[in-house]
């Protein structure tokens, strides 16, 4: 194909791909009676510039920050302890032999690839037996032992260097000594974007709060945002907008990252 | 370096997996016992066992047929789709500077941007009706993104001397393509496979936001809808019925998927 | 890189915005509200006219709730409702009955706790929220 017609498929599909976010960013410009009746969005010139919407979901709801800081609070701790879990596990899963290794691998795979639905239910029965239903406990606590971390990171870790290890390993018997100072530095890389894979899962977290929490001052944004409050559109268009900037930020300081140390995946 | 002081590394390295596995058994597995425990018996309040009647009850329930149509025709038609997709979409920017290659990266901004941020407006682009249409273009346009960056990682890893000798040894592109890159794109594309398939499941969230109640149109009704709605309604037997049925569907494409790529391996 | 120092400089400003308005959010909320100063019913004397068995007329006085003109929008004033997020003002229609220098018998529609409007800053309208200001 020739260049110039690649080009012009990318611009187009670039489009295509990015009209949702930015019909979201530019309606939530606008001024309130526009918005008022869903099917009249102005979808290719939106009247007039306002920053009412952002006003009203600042301002006058009570909910909007508190979920944010919620959303926070919940992807933030989940994913560095996730992560903090992850990345021995990786390693092990990679560096040790023992019997039902194989196995033990199968069965992340399976665990990871399982709907929410069916974890959901074990996870319930858990923490209700754990008796830490409805505390920030029942977000943070199953967040952080997904298996999706674990084989993200399996991938990454194929791109060590067999040669440093060997090295490392006559230099000393401690294991966590050859992990922390020869392969963490080596995925360094990798391990920015596991961040921003599992902070994204946990920034979106939608049928765990439903389930494992009751109040409302609980809630993380991504449910309040969606599902819980009455609200007029403009503010929540508003709302998404300002929902989704922590995680562009995210995805701009580490989007170099993502392709580093993909190489042959294997199951 | 010595065999034994191999293998004492080895079993030193496996103690690293053990505040995952903990965790896991903690909350995954102890759990899902009660969770089989759970399929087998009629009722969580009168605790009768009655072996495998929930299963049959399940398979013979035209909602529970509706479901698992449904999922499947995601994971079958939506999944090859979304895979062909990306492979096209890495062949075009194959060959662009790194200008344009920058922009790759961005298509997988719609699987980064939450969704509650996306209903609304697609609920505008598309109108709420039977049709199937909206839940699979959000399924492509959410997850194409990481396929890819996948497929293309892999594509440039293809050595371009084995393009060079077959181009000497006077093959069309075509052949070429046929013969050389698929086979080498093989174990990628498995894995980008199943990958989309465990996105497939996930989709769930995007369409339960998407038409906003529990009972969707037929077309949109999939397996964890049913599962939900017994989860609602209390209904642990059945839901438990459904969630051991789900994993065994799970394991099986799990063990094809890695038989399958063992058997390339070589 | 220059793409980096924007980056970062977005990321803190944005933090900074949020943290404002999560902290200072309630007060710059409760500037724009309606400020409202509030009283209670009192009780007046009213003439009563009674009609004894002879047919002799005997005034008398009675106490009742009542209103002052000045709170009463036609038949109606504002109530004073508590939530837990503040106060809302709720119109309320009441019966009125005699009149006595310039305050009005309640009949029907008004409680002896109940808060009524005095006076606000801009006009009312049902299910407002307002910031109640307390006069020394």
């Amino acid at each position: 194909m020739k260049k110039k017609v690649r080009v012009i498929v990318i611009g187009i599909l670039a489009v295509v791909f990015f009209l949702p976010v930015l019909l979201t960013v530019l309606n939530s410009f606008t001024m309130q009676p526009e918005v008022a009746e869903p099917e009249s969005i102005a979808l290719w010139k939106p009247q007039g510039v306002s920053l009412v919407g952002y006003y009203n979901i600042l301002v006058e709801t009570g909910w909007f920050l508190k979920g944010f800081w919620n959303s926070v609070l919940y992807a933030g701790v989940t994913t560095l302890l996730n992560v903090l879990v992850s990345i021995p596990a990786a390693y092990a899963f990679r560096e040790a032999e023992f019997k039902g290794k194989r196995a033990l691998y199968f069965f992340y795979i399976v665990l990871m690839m399982m709907p929410l639905q069916v974890t959901i239910l074990p996870n319930y029965i858990g923490l209700r037996d754990m008796n830490l239903l409805n505390t920030h406990w029942a977000i943070i606590l199953p967040g952080i032992f997904s298996p999706f971390g674990v084989f993200l990171m399996c991938q990454y870790m194929t791109g060590i260097d067999r040669s440093t290890l060997e090295a490392a390993r006559l230099e000393t018997k401690s294991v966590l000594q050859i992990l922390f100072h020869i392969a963490v530095p080596q995925v360094k890389i990798c391990i920015a974007a596991l961040f921003l894979f599992v902070f994204a899962e946990n920034w979106n977290l939608v049928e765990q709060p439903q389930v494992y929490l009751k109040a409302t001052e609980k809630m993380p944004l991504s449910v309040l945002l969606a599902l819980g409050q009455e609200c007029d559109l403009l503010s929540l268009l508003a709302g998404s907008v300002l929902f989704m900037i922590p995680i562009v930020i995210l995805y701009l300081y580490f989007h170099e990252h993502l392709e580093a140390g993909l190489g042959s995946l294997k199951l | 370096m010595s065999v034994s002081a191999k293998k004492k590394y080895q079993r030193k390295c496996k103690w690293l997996l053990l505040p995952s596995v903990c965790g896991i058994l903690l909350f995954y597995c102890i759990p899902f016992v009660r969770v089989i425990y759970y399929s087998f018996i009629e009722n969580q309040f009168n605790k009768k066992w009655v072996g495998l009647k929930n299963y049959i009850t399940l398979f013979n329930n035209e909602y529970f047929r509706l479901a698992m149509k449904n999922s499947l025709l995601l994971i079958f038609i939506g999944v090859p789709i979304l895979v062909i997709s990306a492979l096209f979409l890495s062949v075009v920017f194959l060959k662009l500077e790194n200008r344009w290659k920058r922009l790759r990266l961005a298509f997988i901004l719609p699987m980064l941007i939450p969704t509650a941020s996306i209903i609304l407006v697609w609920r505008i682009l598309f109108e709420v009706n039977d049709s199937a249409v909206p839940i699979y273009s959000l399924f492509i346009w959410k997850n194409i993104g990481i396929a890819v960056i996948l497929c293309s990682a892999a594509f440039s890893l293809l050595a371009p001397e084995v393009y060079e000798a077959a181009r000497l040894d006077g093959g069309s592109g075509l052949r070429i393509h046929l013969h050389i890159t698929l086979p080498l794109m093989l174990p990628t594309i498995f894995f980008v496979t199943l990958l989309e398939i465990v996105y497939s499941f996930r989709i769930f969230r995007e369409s339960y936001l998407y038409y906003g109640s529990n009972y969707p149109p037929d077309s949109g009704y999939s397996l964890q809808y049913y599962m939900n709605n017994h989860f609602v309604k209390l209904n642990y037997p059945y839901l438990a019925t459904g969630a051991v049925i789900t994993t065994f569907l799970i394991c099986l494409i799990v063990a094809v998927g890695i038989r399958l790529q063992r058997k390339f391996d070589s | 890189m220059k793409k980096r120092k924007y980056l970062n400089r977005f990321a803190v400003l944005f933090l900074a915005f949020m943290l404002f308005f999560t902290l200072f959010g309630e007060r710059l909320y409760e500037q724009t509200l309606p400020k409202v100063v509030t009283t209670k019913a009192k009780e007046k004397e009213f003439p009563v006219t009674v009609f004894l068995e002879d047919g002799t007329e005997y005034t008398a006085t009675k106490k009742e709730l009542a209103v002052p003109a000045y709170v009463l929008e036609g038949n109606s004033v504002f109530v004073l409702e508590e939530t837990p997020d503040g106060y809302l003002v709720r119109e309320r229609v009441l019966e009125l009955g005699a009149e006595a220098e310039q305050w009005f018998e309640i009949v029907n529609g008004l409680g002896k706790q109940d808060k009524i409007v005095l006076a606000a800053d801009r006009p009312l309208k049902d299910g407002m929220r307002v910031l109640r200001v307390e006069i020394k």
